[in-house]
């Protein structure tokens, strides 16, 4: 105030433009989530569902009584709940919870606000490694990590709302250990994996500053993961760096310290098709899809009124040793959008993928895989939870998936166990030689 | 260790299938309990005397880990780290024959880790990592190398091959551990160089061979066989290098070498430095030749005294070397590592190749004399030579994702890995005669293939590995791994070795084709 006494003639002319300023800044922070990410049911729609949730909120879904549900489930999944004892199981069941909106962090709100009205795609396409990214495929602003949040809150085609999946940062920093059970069906016999991980995004940040992204990123790093592994234990002291790049001109780099051999060993990028360990994923399946976005094609098929996990209590999820599915998902009506993706990469693993994405955390909880011969090969069934970060932001995370092989009847129910979001991470945490070093 | 468990039990332990963990998981314990079986497809009838079973090998092994946490702090902390393993190898028990072929003394060392200077402890060591600095003292294991089956760069310990062939079990297991000061400084520099030191005072382990009459060892003769006067020639110079290695004490023995490791370019690599006291002898020509007349004059039997107060010496050499791992993802889409080596003052002993007269001096040793005379075996020792020596160690990885397997092997990887390696002993001498290549040649040439894939969700781990040398002479390796669950494993496997040259048999191969056997139990 002094300065607008003293500047007396400015005074005036300083109060308008803060005031100008003021009436900008409102709308972003009064603005409700909704607004920005818009809900699954509004209105009448959701008068519907609540009605609908009357007579099946609460009430367990299983061989008796799934087939009144058949629509509002994936086909795969149906088929499993119809043969349990192919999964090792007398009963697959869910349980049927109410819908809620799943609202994102407020710095993913800002960030849409901010970066989404801006979207749009390269109007020039390029040569990759493994094929080409065609004009208006990639991102505008990606490469330098110069957007963030989910860039089409309300997108129309495939390939837009694969960007919105690719947006998802879980909090910017996170930590989380999977506890894995490749479990074959057919023998009952299981293997177990426990494998913490850490991870760190360089760009696309909203939560955690800085925010977009981390400055000193010369080689226009995406993601970083470092991993150790401690079962199976023959693996026990095994770590895995994994750095996925921006660029989709540059193939990911991952080094391997090989306990057993005490050296790390470069893995090469052509086996990202390559099955994980004893797991019935591919490595490119990691956090629902952890590979760049412009490797596939997408082609939107529908919205679908559906049931998926989106607020899992994990202790909920419970299985039979043998049991090659988790049984006591919690399942919401939702609306999921339904996306036909087809590699670049002819050679690729899966010819084909259907992507079931749900439209307000944009995250996956479906996935179907189909082999090289056209069959039913790879299901995945995700389980969201809504979790909170250590500064208080809420973060959907899937605490528990669960890949199949519906060919082989063997299955791999995982937990995230002590999932911790949004802690302070050092960047040189991810690098060769920490992992040198951290190995003996 | 019985004592100590019962303390920790005290704690509280929290268990997983991988490790037991005391101390709120500060100290976590885990190993393996294993039984190792060889089974010889062949044992020529001029051994079978020595022989009551076809069993070469039957090794049963309990191996510990410990990593305790003693201090963490936010940049600093203090780990101690050990690998103890202890084993018996119970055939040359069982079997009366193989038991009787071995000199009491030599059978003991070979059965259980007591072998000279041989202990339990394959690795104990304490690690403080404080900011960029982490150092290491204690016993420790080096690896250095990029390559598998051969050794160029990775020269930092000896091995231990009385038990195993690289192929067979990685080079980590029969590496033996060495006391040294090791430390890592991270810097800020480009390509976030990575110095790293290896002062090793005093410690020195030569190459432990195996003993004639055990399994990978060169056969015992039936005694009545026409050449089984010399069937205990190579036992008594085994017990000689062990007699003359050097005290482990002296610190004449220092050995130190550095490395720096850095990344340019999507090119991994390092330099590297070592200044080493090796690992295997050459023989002093005059007592090595008297050595071999006393055994002679003594008549067959692995206990001959020594001529002189050393008979072998353990030469100085300085490695200076290199290595790379390189992804190439457009026309290989594999991963290229590389290693090279310039040896510099490798010592090697002449051979009287050409059957000129040698003059053996004369000498007098525990009742046997001899009065120096000429002689023209070609097996003599006619000098030392020093020779610098460059090698390398080429390795390409490609995994193939080849559809027609996919189909049985859960659509997993096939790991192919081609190596090559060469040498070339610079300034050569055509006298010389060095294991794995002829006589008079310079250089020598290696290739190796190795073939992996998982089956059924990685139940089962199929290997084949084979490796040949120019001199005419291999070996393949196949084996079945078959992990039903997290704590067992199956091990079957083949070796089998093969020479197209009868001058270039090596005397450790030629009756060597075997069957093995593995029973893990993981913990």
């Amino acid at each position: 105030m002094n300065l607008l006494i003293r500047r007396d003639g400015y005074s005036v002319l300083c109060f308008i433009l803060i005031a100008l300023l003021l009436s900008l800044a409102v709308p972003v922070f009064s603005q409700a989530p909704e607004e920005v990410i818009p809900p699954c049911f509004t209105g009448s729609e959701l008068d519907k569902v609540r009605e609908w949730e009357k007579t099946w909120v609460g009430k367990k879904v299983g061989l008796a009584n799934v087939d009144q549900l058949k629509d509002f489930l994936p086909d795969t999944l149906f088929q499993m709940m119809k043969e349990p004892k192919k999964w090792g199981a007398d009963e697959l069941w869910f349980e049927t919870v109410p819908y809620q909106y799943c609202a994102p962090s407020k710095g993913m709100v800002e960030a849409t606000k901010k970066y989404s009205p801006l979207s749009k795609f390269e109007p020039n396409g390029f040569k990759t490694p493994w094929g080409e990214v065609a004009p208006n495929e990639l991102l505008a602003g990606y490469l330098d990590g110069k957007v963030a949040g989910y860039p089409f809150p309300r997108p129309k085609t495939g390939l837009e709302m694969a960007w919105n999946l690719d947006a998802n940062t879980y909090g910017d920093n996170h930590q989380r250990a999977i506890f894995g059970s490749p479990v074959n069906c057919r023998t009952g016999a299981e293997r177990h994996a426990w494998q913490p991980q850490t991870y760190l995004y360089w760009t696309g940040r909203v939560d955690v500053p800085p925010t977009p992204r981390i400055e000193n990123n010369p080689k226009k790093i995406r993601r970083t993961l470092l991993m150790t592994l401690i079962e199976p234990p023959e693996t026990y002291g095994t770590k895995v760096l994994e750095l996925i790049y921006a660029d989709p001109r540059k193939e990911e780099d991952m080094y391997v310290w090989t306990a057993m051999f005490r050296r790390i060993r470069r893995m090469t990028a052509s086996q990202r098709g390559d099955t994980v360990d004893s797991a019935d994923q591919a490595y490119s399946d990691s956090i629902n899809y952890a590979d760049q976005i412009n490797r596939n094609t997408y082609k939107f098929l529908e919205v679908r009124d559906m049931l998926a996990c989106r607020h899992q209590d994990g202790k909920k999820l419970t299985r039979a040793t043998g049991q090659g599915f988790f049984n006591g998902q919690q399942r919401e009506r939702c609306k999921l959008y339904l996306i036909e993706v087809v590699s670049k990469d002819k050679k690729y693993v899966y010819p084909k993928e259907l992507w079931y994405l749900d439209g307000e955390t944009w995250q996956m909880p479906y996935k179907q895989c189909w082999d090289r011969q056209g069959r039913v090969w790879r299901f995945l069934d995700s389980q969201l939870g809504y979790l909170m970060s250590i500064q208080g932001n809420p973060v959907a995370f899937p605490i528990a998936y669960n890949y199949v092989d519906v060919q082989a009847l063997h299955g791999c129910p995982n937990n995230f166990k002590d999932p911790k979001f949004g802690m302070e991470l050092k960047t040189d945490m991810f690098t060769v030689q920490n992992l040198q070093r951290s190995g003996y | 260790m019985l004592l100590t468990l019962f303390i920790f039990s005290l704690s509280g332990e929290k268990k997983s299938n991988a490790a037991i963990g005391y101390l709120d998981g500060r100290l976590l314990l885990k190993g393996n309990f294993e039984t190792f079986w060889i089974v010889r497809t062949y044992i020529p009838g001029k051994e079978r005397e020595w022989h009551n079973s076809n069993v070469g090998l039957l090794q049963n092994t309990a191996r510990f880990e410990t990593f305790y946490t003693m201090l963490q702090k936010e940049d600093f902390s203090i780990n101690l780290q050990s690998i103890i393993r202890y084993y018996y190898e119970a055939i040359t028990d069982l079997d009366r024959e193989m038991h009787n072929a071995l000199p009491a003394g030599n059978r003991r060392q070979f059965q259980t880790p007591c072998f000279r200077y041989d202990d339990p402890v394959n690795e104990f060591f304490l690690e403080i990592v404080k900011g960029p600095w982490n150092i290491r003292v204690g016993k420790q294991i080096v690896t250095w190398g990029e390559t598998e089956l051969k050794r160029t760069t990775d020269v930092v310990n000896p091995m231990d091959l009385r038990y195993a062939m690289p192929g067979i079990v990685p080079f980590e297991d029969i590496k033996i551990g060495l006391w040294m000061l090791r430390t890592f400084y991270q810097s800020n520099l480009p390509g976030s160089l990575l110095f790293e030191t290896i002062f090793i005072p005093t410690d020195h382990q030569m190459t432990r061979l195996p003993p004639s009459g055990t399994n990978w060892g060169s056969g015992l003769l039936n005694k009545d066989a026409p050449s089984s006067v010399a069937t205990w020639l190579f036992p008594m110079m085994q017990d000689q290098w062990k007699d003359d290695a050097p005290s482990r004490r002296s610190i004449n023995n220092y050995q130190w070498g550095f490395k720096l490791r850095g990344l340019t370019k999507d090119v991994d690599w390092t330099i590297q430095y070592f200044d080493a006291v090796d690992s295997s002898p050459v023989g002093k020509p005059t007592a090595a030749n008297q050595q071999v007349f006393a055994y002679f004059l003594h008549g067959p039997s692995p206990h001959i005294p020594k001529v002189a107060d050393r008979v072998w010496e353990y030469k100085r050499t300085k490695y200076v070397g290199a290595t790379l791992q390189w992804p190439e993802n457009i026309y290989l889409k594999g991963v290229i590592r590389g290693e090279l080596c310039y040896q510099i003052g490798k010592h090697y002993n002449t051979l009287n190749i050409k059957g000129k007269p040698v003059y053996v001096p004369a000498f007098t040793a525990d009742g046997l004399t001899w009065a120096g005379d000429f002689a023209t075996q070609t097996s003599l020792i006619t000098g030392i030579v020093e020779s610098d020596a460059f090698g390398y160690g080429l390795a390409i990885d490609r995994p193939v994702l080849w559809p027609w397997l996919m189909q049985y092997n859960d659509h997993r990887k096939l790991d192919i890995t081609f190596q090559v390696f060469q040498d070339w002993i610079l300034d050569h001498s055509r006298d010389l005669k060095v294991s794995n290549r002829g006589i008079g040649d310079r250089c020598s040439t290696a290739v190796s293939l190795s073939v992996s894939t998982m089956w059924f969700n990685q139940a089962v781990n199929t290997n084949w590995k084979s490796l040949y040398y120019d001199s005419g002479t291999g070996y393949n390796v196949f084996d079945v791994l078959y992990m039903p669950g997290d704590h067992w494993r199956f091990t079957v496997g083949a070796f089998f070795a093969y020479s197209f040259t009868s001058w270039t048999q090596e005397p450790a191969s030629y009756d060597k084709d075997m069957f093995y056997f593995r029973i893990k139990y993981e913990w």
